[in-house]
């Protein structure tokens, strides 16, 4: 079963920060609130960037995607189980290596 | 209590390596008598020629600090050029916007810069800043949707940078101020400055954000870091993208504030880099950037983006 979550609908247009305190729409409160919860639900967890207005920065990525690693997650299970969606490739990219090297 | 003169150089500029040295020593001194000293002093800009943009911006920033650090909007007062004196120094002082910047000492003041879309503005706070920024940007000149997304994650993440990194003691685990710069941060918190102008007759922007923190050498690698090594560790931090260095440290990010240049397809595009005794070049028509070490230098980052919107695409939204 896939789940999916659209980060530009269901989170924010405009997603911003490594930490809470950075600002409202932080990657540690996007990995909390959405990106584990996501995976207890479904085998296949597809994120989707694409409605996203202005780029994500690789803070923003390397906390969400490099923090699960740092909270337990096995790299091997993340990069079979997360599917990056987005209208540059560099997402994808960036994603699978900050696991690797988190 | 007397108000001391500083004179300005005819010409202030960074760039060059033989108007540097006379550009920093105005800053150093600005900066010794304003802040360190507490004496009011009067800058006379009257017979400033040349301002460059990445001066411009330090100056900016020199002067806001005194200002913010006593609050007292009076703390500098300045004497501008006069359109009848000195038409070329009126031009670059006066009609940028750089002189109502210069006496935006307050914090009323600055966010009156930002509520106007002022060329020149400062802040603390990236999360609502960027955003204000990218706003500005589009409103002079649409940006195709790529060049957009390269654009905002750049500042955004130098932003971000300044809030994490630039006054931060580098040398524990635990969040903390650099004792260097305690002082700084509990009177002006972490700030930056900024300037942004559109060149119409190159169709580009110049984007230049600055610190005045510990410089990305200082702390990228502070137990190593000596200013006779500052351009290696710069190049270094720039130089992270799949390294084992990416995630928690300084480096993270540089990635993105090259990405418009290294995707800069027809159009020149260009990053430069001033930070703790070093210069950063990096432009669209070369392999590898280059990083040289500087014999004088200010104390904290200061960034220079060169970029073109590109053709406007109707699916930038």
């Amino acid at each position: 079963m896939m789940t999916k979550i659209d980060v530009g609908r269901a989170y924010s247009k405009t997603p911003f920060g490594r930490y809470r305190t950075d600002g409202d729409f932080s990657a540690e409160r996007f990995r909390e609130e959405y990106l584990k919860p996501g995976l207890e639900q479904g085998d296949t967890l597809e994120i989707d960037f694409t409605a996203v207005a202005l780029g994500v920065g690789s803070s923003f990525l390397e906390e969400a995607f490099g923090g699960l690693v740092r909270q337990g997650f096995a790299k091997n299970e993340l990069l079979d189980r997360l599917v990056i969606k987005a209208k540059e490739d560099f997402y994808t990219e960036q994603v699978k290596n900050f696991i690797e090297v988190a | 209590m007397d108000r001391f003169r500083v004179v300005a150089p005819e010409r202030l500029c960074i760039y060059e390596a033989e108007l540097r040295e006379k550009t920093y020593n105005f800053i150093a001194n600005l900066n010794r008598v304003s802040v360190k000293s507490g004496y009011p002093i009067l800058v006379d800009l009257s017979q400033v020629v040349e301002i460059t943009a990445a001066a411009s911006v330090l100056l900016f920033a020199t002067t806001n600090t005194a200002q913010l650090w006593y609050n007292n909007i009076n703390q500098i007062t300045f004497k501008f050029p006069t359109e009848s004196d000195n038409k070329i120094g009126y031009r670059l002082i006066v009609k940028t916007g750089l002189a109502r910047a210069l006496r935006a000492g307050s914090e009323d003041k600055l966010n009156e810069l930002i509520e106007k879309n002022a060329y020149f503005q400062s802040s603390t706070n990236p999360a609502e800043h960027r955003l204000h920024t990218v706003e500005m940007l589009t409103s002079r000149k649409n940006f195709h949707k790529d060049r957009l997304s390269f654009l905002s994650t750049g500042i955004s993440e130098a932003m971000l940078n300044v809030s994490h990194h630039a006054y931060k003691d580098p040398t524990t685990n635990i969040v903390r101020i650099d004792e260097r710069k305690v002082d700084i941060v509990d009177k002006i918190g972490e700030r930056w400055w900024q300037c942004a102008w559109f060149d119409s007759s190159d169709d580009r922007w110049v984007f230049i954000i600055c610190d005045l923190g510990i410089s990305i050498p200082g702390s990228y690698k502070k137990a190593e870091y000596t200013t006779s090594k500052a351009h290696i560790h710069l190049k270094e931090a720039f130089s992270l993208g799949n390294s084992r260095y990416q995630g928690l440290g300084r480096g993270n990010g540089s990635e993105d504030m090259k990405r418009m240049v290294e995707n800069s397809g027809i159009y020149d595009e260009s990053i430069l880099v001033y930070s703790g005794g070093a210069e950063y070049y990096y432009d669209s028509s070369m392999s590898e950037p280059t990083s040289t070490w500087l014999p004088k230098f200010f104390q904290g980052t200061l960034i220079e983006w060169t970029l073109h919107a590109g053709d406007y695409d109707d699916d930038k939204n």
